[in-house]
């Protein structure tokens, strides 16, 4: 299991228009991402 | 975390939303002024990767967890969310420029999001440069 101080993996995600995205492209700053159950 | 959004970017911090299902829900945010991306994860790639999976048995002890289940159900019906991401627990990492892991909320039961207050305190302490 990740906890504080490991690196996140390569994580494929997918853009709201299907395109493939990988979350590495949002690094760079620090980065908040919330993993919701359903947009709504 | 709409009305938030400025002062995180005032701090250096970006947001993405990440959810299983229901891309055109997350184009319609974004089209109607969500500022931030709306992605989609439908193998739960991250889900997995951060341990977010069904919530547990005991969760099911909790008032808020079958509020809020509820809810999800009323979703479904709009094809919001699927019968198994009702049940899925709901998360929040920070991350840091060099993608280390920084924060890690793994919500307890369906809903179970930490106060944003705290996690912005939070983001002030991570960010602050010393002089």
């Amino acid at each position: 299991m990740l906890e504080v101080g490991d690196p996140l993996p390569p994580i494929s995600l997918r853009a709201a228009d299907g395109a493939s995205v990988q979350l590495d492209d949002f690094f760079g700053r620090y980065l908040l991402v919330q993993c919701l159950r359903y947009y709504g | 975390m709409r009305d938030r959004r400025e002062g995180l970017d005032g701090l250096g911090v970006d947001v993405v939303a990440v959810a299983p299902t229901a891309a055109y829900q997350a184009q319609h945010l974004m089209q109607t002024g969500i500022p931030f991306p709306c992605l989609l994860d439908p193998e739960r790639n991250l889900y997995r990767a951060l341990d977010l999976g069904r919530i547990k048995a005991m969760a099911w002890l909790r008032l808020d967890t079958y509020r809020n289940y509820l809810r999800a159900v009323g979703r479904a019906r709009q094809g919001l969310v699927s019968a198994s991401g009702a049940v899925q627990r709901p998360g929040l990492v920070i991350v840091e420029p060099n993608g280390r892991l920084a924060y890690i909320h793994r919500g307890d039961t369906v809903g179970d999001y930490p106060n944003l207050d705290g996690v912005i305190a939070r983001l002030r302490l991570l960010t602050i440069t010393p002089e």
